[in-house]
């Protein structure tokens, strides 16, 4: 079963378009990455597909309408914004206890053996963790639930490299399987653009590009041109050029590989400078 | 039942600092009622139901009075005053408890969405009319229960007190203090008799505040008051007084201008238009609450 499937959703915060017309699915197994500068339009997707903000246009998440049974579709999503949503309050042992006391899919021994692994004390509460640390902490628990899809928006938002490193490591050798789907929307693409599936931009509230990852080399190519073959290369109408010491990458979209394979170095190009090429087309 | 539980300890671990601190206030009136009022005759008011009556009193005289007179006074007289300083104790933790039920409530939708935590919250596979249901049972029956537990705990250790002081003298503890003492289970019968009927009473303050805390984006305190505020002002403006009166009827104590003697006058009251228009008001506040969760996002 498509785990999201979304039909034209729209959504306005007076005047500004958080959503505009944007549909896409996801697929069971996928990593979608979901990409876009600030004030695109990610969050307000995430929170849509969580049930944590209203809408227009038709959205099933694993066959429900998240405006409706919120509480039935967390079953079987869960959820990790950036880090500080986790009440400051709450001892670690009793974070624990209380997910397992609410989730019938929680794996108590799991979230125990997760934590055993970071410095973070059960008798400790959130307030005296480190950002990094209420962020091992969250993840601790959300990893310890089986659930079919896992929602993260910008959940390395403000972590040094080194926690940003052993985020991904965990979430996406150890606990990514087949059955779980992951939507994750993130500033910092490249580090996790190796594992990602499925590629999602959004910008001012629109999808501009929806598209496989393995798929992205079939229409797009970015080629390293030097000025003897520039001229010729600048009228297939590249998308995007950009300086490169004294030559000029240009990206092309649906021109193929043959005909650019003269002109210069040919490759597929990088989540990031294809995100701005898109948007700068704009 | 097991996430039944822990919803509710979860409450009590979010809103310790909210339940809490007035039970130290509570103890401390006690200990300046009893320091204070030493030797001296104070004048307090006690509603025993129907009449007000007024009696002198004073805690340390009173542990005296155990002491010295109680081996000399009647069966009855001894059970008066004891029944007295169990009223004063109860009396004193219900003043409390009225205030933690007010900012429990008013507080118990909105902090979570002022830190941001509600985004955790909503994460877990917990309706929001369960969300809302539990918080209302934790104020109105839980916290209740508790500080019905610090007022035997607090009546005990005046028992203690007054029974230590009476050792030094040549009475004997047993018949002047401790068997007389079997009034105090009349006294917490009347607490839960009294509770149950002023909390149906004031369902709608209850049921308005937690909409509030539901509803409000910001100072929840000034819409609580505000709004009832206003509406009293302005209906007093066009010279009515219907909604005033009853707001004011249902948000404060009555029960002495109640004339209640009985389980069966408490059917009769809730038998009535009055009672039916309360329950229907209340059912509205509370199914707004749970809209504006369902709706809530971090602020």
């Amino acid at each position: 079963m498509t785990v999201v499937s979304a039909r034209d959703l729209n959504k306005r915060f007076g005047s500004t378009n958080a959503m505009h017309n944007v549909s896409f699915e996801i697929e069971p197994g996928s990593i979608v990455g979901l990409i876009g500068p600030n004030g695109a339009g990610k969050t307000t997707t995430l929170k849509a597909i969580l049930g944590l903000t209203d809408f227009e246009g038709s959205l099933a998440v694993l066959g429900r309408d998240p405006r409706r049974g919120r509480h039935e579709i967390m079953k079987r999503v869960c959820f990790i914004a950036d880090v500080g949503v986790l009440p400051r309050w709450v001892k670690i042992s009793d974070a624990v206890n209380y997910v397992e006391g609410v989730h019938d899919r929680f794996n108590r021994d799991k979230a125990l053996a997760l934590l055993a692994e970071t410095d973070i004390s059960l008798n400790q509460r959130v307030k005296q963790l480190s950002k990094g640390m209420v962020t091992q902490l969250h993840l601790a628990l959300v990893m310890s639930i089986d659930v079919d899809l896992l929602v993260l928006d910008e959940p390395t938002l403000g972590l040094d490299i080194l926690y940003r490193k052993s985020f991904y490591e965990l979430l996406l050798n150890d606990y990514f399987d087949k059955s779980t789907s992951i939507i994750i929307s993130t500033h910092q693409v490249e580090e996790i653009e190796s594992s990602l599936t499925h590629l999602l931009f959004i910008n001012q509230g629109e999808i501009v590009l929806d598209s496989a990852m393995d798929a992205l080399s079939d229409t797009y190519t970015e080629v390293l041109v030097g000025p003897d073959h520039l001229e010729q290369a600048m009228s297939l109408n590249p998308i995007h050029s950009r300086d490169v010491i004294g030559k000029k990458s240009l990206i092309f979209t649906d021109v193929s590989k043959a005909s650019l394979q003269g002109l210069g170095e040919v490759s597929t190009p990088s989540v990031t400078n294809l995100f701005v090429a898109l948007l700068s087309r704009e | 039942m097991k996430s039944f539980l822990i919803l509710i300890k979860r409450e009590f671990w979010e809103h310790k600092n909210t339940f809490y601190p007035y039970v130290i206030v509570g103890l401390l009136v006690l200990v300046m009622l009893a320091i204070f009022m030493g030797g001296e005759k104070a004048t307090v008011t006690v509603n025993t139901g129907d009449t007000a009556n007024e009696r002198s009193v004073g805690f340390l005289k009173l542990l005296e009075l155990s002491a010295v007179s109680f081996g000399n006074m009647s069966v009855a007289e001894s059970q008066d005053k004891l029944r007295f300083a169990y009223i004063v104790i109860a009396a004193n933790f219900a003043f409390m408890l009225s205030f933690v039920m007010f900012f429990y409530l008013l507080d118990c939708l909105y902090r979570d969405r002022k830190d941001r935590s509600i985004l955790f919250w909503k994460s877990l596979p917990v309706s929001d009319w369960l969300t809302v249901g539990i918080k209302l049972f934790t104020g109105l029956v839980c916290v209740p229960v508790v500080y019905f537990l610090f007022i035997v705990v607090t009546q005990f250790i005046f028992l203690l007190g007054a029974s230590l002081a009476a050792l030094s003298y040549d009475v004997s503890v047993w018949s002047s203090l401790w068997q007389p003492s079997t009034v105090v289970f009349g006294v917490w019968a009347d607490i839960w008799f009294y509770y149950t009927v002023l909390l149906l009473w004031q369902l709608p303050l209850y049921s308005w505040v937690i909409f509030v805390s539901a509803f409000a984006r910001s100072v929840p305190f000034v819409w609580v008051i505000g709004v009832p505020f206003a509406v009293v002002t302005t209906e007093s403006i066009f010279g009515g007084n219907a909604t005033s009166s009853w707001i004011w009827h249902h948000v404060v104590p009555q029960i002495g201008k109640m004339n209640l003697t009985g389980v069966g006058d408490i059917v009769d009251r809730i038998a009535s238009l009055d009672f039916l228009i309360t329950l229907v008001v209340s059912g509205i506040l509370v199914s707004g609450a749970v809209w504006f969760r369902s709706k809530a996002d971090e602020m």
